[in-house]
């Protein structure tokens, strides 16, 4: 797991082949990400927001893993990272073994076709003076596809189809669309260059409930039809668990557990994860009252100036002394079945 | 049944647009009774809002209109109140929670004289010293830690869930008879929204004010509501209490919201959408507004043409559907697309 894009690179599997169903694509390895804080007369740095702290994870070809956490947990920092919008201040970024994080901006050009992103925003995402036939032919053009009107347009066509909008409205502009219509252009507009990866960054939370779950099954088809991996960044509890094969969930710039989907759910250990869950409203009546309901106390700290050990302990009924001391390593240490960063990892069935 | 504390009867409002008049809301009618939580459903567009903010007087006119119906607070018709009575009732016997908190706090005063203005407006004898006092006692009542301390403090201050509780103490400030709450954590982080949903209840339980709760959230409204009002297309489309809309839904409109719904406690097969989009209201469908995306009508004459009165099926049990008599068999097939979600209320249960 060595190689960058500087060495050999005749050994790792060919870029621009799909690789077999379960063989592992991505690997994050000890991504960090800092933003410096500036200010006063000098402007000099006088903190750093540590918006991902060393996290660490894998995706396999086919799959969905979801990547849970609330507002500044570092989820879409995370993504962005990986897709090279921003640039990783520590650890590495492997696609098929080769490591992004090194790659310079023309290397990453060939990279790029093989993963591509969908953001959350489908009014800001898009732009407003170009028609969607434009929107989805840039990236063919760019990457030299569009190989006359003919064949371009036809390919434009079958974009267009592929995620449910009717291919005569090609000449329409965004403004014509509804949010729902705009994120499958965003769809189309990924998957132009036919890639392996996506990563989506919360797709459907703008979305009304029933819009959303026509995106949601759309994704599910795209994906059985076309073999793709998804990273799928979401604070929705339940859309993550209807998506994902494997769920990671962060907390302040930290990978707190990583698990399949039924034991973060089903058998969750992280004391974070148990209030995560136990705090997602369950859309039955007869649940009311009946469950294991953990309400956390206090909020979450300023990622600025994060706690010392494990980020969650100023939250954390279970915190001890050593809480503060020593960062928990994201680990199977008490022998459940999956890793989870804390030092008192027990499970609790809280849904 | 006592009486109701606040009856909405056949509300009309138009705005006027440059594309024509649009009734946001048509013919609406619900009542309110002490103590109880009605929570009103609905997506984007279909008028929740707009009822309240005309109960309150808060529809901006022109180009707002209301065009018909009473508002009936203990007797007594708010569309007949002038402007200084109903600043009388605003603040007093109706108050309201909003969505973002941010935008609801002055930003350049501190939250606890915002707090001791809505207690003075309206017990103008009442000495600084007590109002202090009961502002402090608020405070703490809504989980706001160092409630002598936060009362000097400006909203930039509070975090996001914090603003929003001191809003809730604002709101029950002078013991409303009906505390409104729109979209009150939707902007919040799960955990967050968990404090403030406690908070909300023990409010509520503290003041007995009959509660309306507009939310497009299922999961908060099985969690909160006794009855729930379902509007589509600014009318209402079905009411119930929370166990007869969520387990024996009767209009096909519920039915498709709930079978959009992924869950966070149960794997779903497959979530069955709404087909199309919510419509505009400038160009509402003919006869039944949900003609067009819905299973049941499967496009029936009678459904094109006809508008479907609200009829009564039994106390408080209503729905605007021309084929509900269908829907047993329709919640059945939906149950097997999407393996097993809504389970329908058996006779067994009488036994």
């Amino acid at each position: 797991m060595s190689a960058d894009a500087t060495t050999d690179t005749s050994e790792l599997p060919p870029l621009h082949e799909r690789s077999p169903l379960g063989t592992e694509i991505l690997r994050v390895d000890g991504l960090t990400k800092h933003f410096p804080l500036r200010g006063g007369l000098l402007n000099r740095t006088f903190a750093h927001v540590q918006a991902v702290d060393d996290i660490s994870f894998d995706v396999k070809a086919g799959e969905t893993v979801g990547l849970v956490g609330e507002s500044g947990c570092g989820k879409s920092t995370t993504g962005r990272c990986i897709v090279r919008l921003l640039d990783p201040t520590h650890g590495h970024v492997y696609f098929k073994g080769r490591d992004l994080a090194q790659r310079t901006k023309r290397q990453m050009r060939q990279v790029r076709r093989e993963i591509q992103i969908v953001f959350q925003d489908p009014y800001a995402s898009l732009n407003p003076r170009i028609n969607v036939h434009e929107i989805i032919a840039e990236p063919l053009r760019i990457y030299g596809r569009y190989r006359g009107e003919h064949d371009g347009s036809k390919r434009v066509r079958e974009l267009m189809e592929l995620v449910g909008l009717n291919p005569e409205h090609h000449n329409r502009f965004p403004h014509e669309f509804s949010g729902g219509q705009r994120q499958r252009i965003g769809i189309a507009r990924a998957l132009a260059l036919d890639p392996q990866l996506l990563v989506l960054d919360e797709p459907v939370s703008a979305l009304d409930v029933s819009i959303q779950a026509q995106v949601i099954n759309l994704l599910e088809d795209l994906q059985d039809q076309l073999g793709l991996a998804y990273l799928f960044i979401a604070h929705d509890l339940s859309v993550v668990r209807h998506l994902s094969d494997r769920v990671a969930v962060m907390y302040l710039g930290h990978m707190v557990e990583f698990g399949t989907t039924n034991e973060i759910f089903n058998n969750p250990t992280h004391p974070y994860t148990q209030a995560l869950l136990s705090a997602a409203p369950i859309s039955d009546p007869r649940h009311r009252g009946q469950r294991d309901r953990i309400v956390l106390e206090g909020d979450i700290p300023s990622p600025s100036n994060p706690p010392s050990g494990c980020r969650f302990r100023t939250r954390c009924w279970k915190a001890e002394d050593i809480c503060a001391e020593e960062k928990p390593p994201l680990a199977d240490v008490h022998g459940h079945g999956h890793p989870s960063a804390c030092h008192f990892a027990a499970p609790r069935k809280v849904l | 049944m006592t009486e109701p504390l606040l009856s909405i009867e056949g509300l009309v409002t138009q705005f006027d647009t440059p594309d024509g008049t649009v009734r946001a809301v048509d013919g609406v009618s619900y009542d309110v009774y002490p103590g109880e939580t009605v929570g009103v459903v609905g997506e984007s567009g279909s008028g929740k809002s707009v009822t309240v903010m005309s109960v309150l007087g808060l529809i901006p006119q022109p180009p707002g209109r209301i065009a018909e119906g009473r508002v009936l607070l203990e007797g007594n018709d708010l569309l007949t109140f002038s402007n200084a009575q109903l600043r009388k009732v605003r603040g007093k016997d109706i108050a309201m929670i909003f969505q973002d908190p941010m935008t609801s706090l002055n930003p350049v005063l501190t939250v606890g004289s915002q707090i001791a203005e809505a207690i003075e407006t309206h017990a103008p004898d009442l000495e600084d010293d007590a109002i202090r006092k009961r502002v402090v006692d608020l405070l703490a009542l809504v989980d706001v830690p160092n409630p002598d301390d936060r009362f000097d403090q400006y909203p930039h201050e509070y975090s996001g869930g914090m603003r929003q509780r001191a809003m809730i103490a604002m709101a029950i400030a002078n013991e409303p008879k009906i505390l409104i709450a729109d979209e009150p954590t939707t902007a919040l982080d799960v955990t967050i929204q968990a404090q403030v949903l406690e908070v909300l209840k023990r409010a509520q339980d503290e003041t007995n004010a009959g509660t309306i709760l507009i939310t497009h959230d299922l999961g908060v409204i099985a969690e909160m509501a006794d009855r729930v009002v379902v509007m589509y297309g600014g009318r209402v489309v079905e009411t119930g209490t929370v166990e007869e809309i969520f387990h024996s839904p009767r209009h096909p409109y519920t039915l498709g919201l709930l079978s959009s719904l992924p869950r966070p406690d149960t794997d779903l097969e497959r979530l069955e959408p709404i087909p199309g989009q919510p419509p505009s209201l400038i160009t509402l469908p003919s006869g039944c507004a949900f003609h067009p995306r819905c299973r049941l009508g499967n496009n029936r004459e009678r459904c094109q043409f006809e508008t479907p009165e609200l009829i009564e099926l039994g106390a408080g049990r209503r729905t605007a559907c021309h084929f509900h008599d269908e829907m047993d068999e329709q919640v059945r097939l939906i149950e097997q697309a999407t393996g097993a979600q809504i389970e329908i209320e058996t006779e067994a249960d009488d036994t």
